[in-house]
């Protein structure tokens, strides 16, 4: 089954930013992030297969700005879909590289014109530009 | 399964002498699976001598809209079975983010557009906003999906045990790549149909000056019936300014890339029949041109 076209289009304007981008669908399950956004993830798209909810977020294993576990479901993408609004936060995040990673997001709910909430398209950045990688947790 | 073509052209009317083979009318298709109910694809030009074919029987009318772009609905206001007192018609289309299908429409069936509006209309006109998922007209299944074009749109498919076909005239699959099926806009659509009406405007090199105004190559429109799996490709939606010759020629351009399956160029008047034939009574299949 095809993806709604709504989120196709949404790949395909990712795929033509500057700005790293991750597309995530109702579920939570990644389903696209752009080139710009491969440094913070730690690996090329093309080389992650599916990335079901549940492994990016043992993956990605976030953290607060102060260092403490930050539950998936108050990453901006998941409250943008629950709440259908953006948000925006300042976190840490490790890449699947392991790496920890300081992240500042901004999430736009994707809602059809059905009401339904397809996804979430979350405009990511390092606010060092990625200067502050640290190789450990904590 | 009969599928019936009033009008194939895409824009604008365009009769004339270099048009005849193809026709000039715009969009406007006729799907019959069974005697009770026409469905009628939507209501270009070609809508009028469609509704002069159904007019005064007692067969409950559907017209499906897959957007309301002017090529598209400029014939429902001369739709004679709208203006039969008590008919049954019903009307589908997409809606936008904030206004149902009848509040759309009226832009159009109201002045200073049109003389008559939806509320004096002499048939029993019902409105619906297409739903998501699937639905029933008379014994066939129709599903709506969004694609890519300016504006709400969908595309339709028909499935009956007879065939199936899907109907998408306006449509720009490139723009969100032509790779992957899952990620194809209209594939759910078109996957594996006896016929695909699909959007076949331009040539590769008008697509380079007219990439994002919602239409595609004939190339495109072959390689998604390719990764669609569609038996038969019908090519619809032709430009204003392309002549039959102008047709032929991207027909054939277009059967040079196909890898598997057919393509033909939809003609005014042509009649498909897919499986059992259910037309009854006046119309045959060389009358309908």
């Amino acid at each position: 089954m095809a993806q709604p076209v709504e989120l196709i289009l949404a790949r395909q304007l990712a795929s033509a930013l500057a700005v790293p981008v991750l597309l995530v669908d109702a579920r939570g399950d990644t389903l696209f992030y752009n080139e710009p956004a491969e440094p913070i993830f730690g690996r090329a798209f093309d080389e992650v297969d599916a990335l079901p909810f549940e492994e990016r977020a043992a993956a990605l294993a976030p953290l607060t700005k102060d260092g403490d576990a930050l539950p998936v479901q108050q990453l901006p993408g998941m409250i943008s879909m629950r709440e259908r609004r953006p948000v925006h936060a300042t976190f840490h995040m490790h890449g699947l590289d392991g790496r920890l990673r300081p992240i500042e997001a901004t999430a736009i709910p994707i809602e059809s014109a059905g009401g339904h909430v397809l996804g979430t398209f979350v405009v990511l950045w390092q606010p060092d530009g990625g200067s502050r990688d640290r190789a450990s947790p904590k | 399964m009969n599928v019936t073509i009033w009008g194939s052209r895409g824009s604008l009317a365009s009769a004339g002498r270099g048009t005849v083979r193809y026709g000039g009318n715009t969009a406007c298709v006729e799907v019959r699976t069974s005697p009770e109910a026409a469905i009628l694809l939507d209501a270009g030009t070609g809508i009028r001598p469609a509704g002069i074919a159904l007019a005064d029987r007692d067969i409950a009318v559907h017209i499906l809209l897959t957007h309301l772009h002017m090529d598209h609905i400029l014939g429902l206001g001369f739709f004679r079975p709208l203006f039969e007192p008590g008919r049954e018609v019903h009307v589908w289309g997409p809606p936008s983010t904030t206004r149902d299908l009848r509040a759309r429409l009226s832009r159009y069936l109201s002045p200073p557009l049109f003389p008559v509006r939806i509320r004096d209309i002499a048939a029993r006109l019902t409105l619906h906003d297409v739903p998501h998922g699937t639905w029933m007209i008379g014994n066939a299944i129709v599903a709506a999906r969004a694609v890519i074009h300016p504006g709400p749109t969908v595309g339709y498919r028909i499935e009956t045990p007879a065939g199936s076909l899907a109907y998408v005239p306006d449509h720009e699959p490139a723009l969100g790549g032509l790779a992957h099926r899952g990620w194809l806009s209209g594939y759910d659509l078109a996957r594996n149909v006896d016929v695909l009406l699909h959007d076949g405007q331009y040539s590769d090199a008008e697509y380079t000056e007219r990439t994002g105004w919602g239409h595609s190559s004939v190339t495109h429109a072959a390689r998604f019936a390719d990764l669609a799996g569609a038996r038969t490709l019908m090519l619809i939606h032709h430009d204003p300014d392309h002549d039959d010759e102008t047709v032929d020629a991207l027909v054939a351009s277009a059967r040079d890339v196909r890898q598997a399956g057919s393509v033909q160029g939809a003609r005014e008047g042509d009649v498909i029949d897919l499986g059992e034939s259910i037309l009854t009574g006046s119309r045959s299949a060389t009358s309908a041109g």
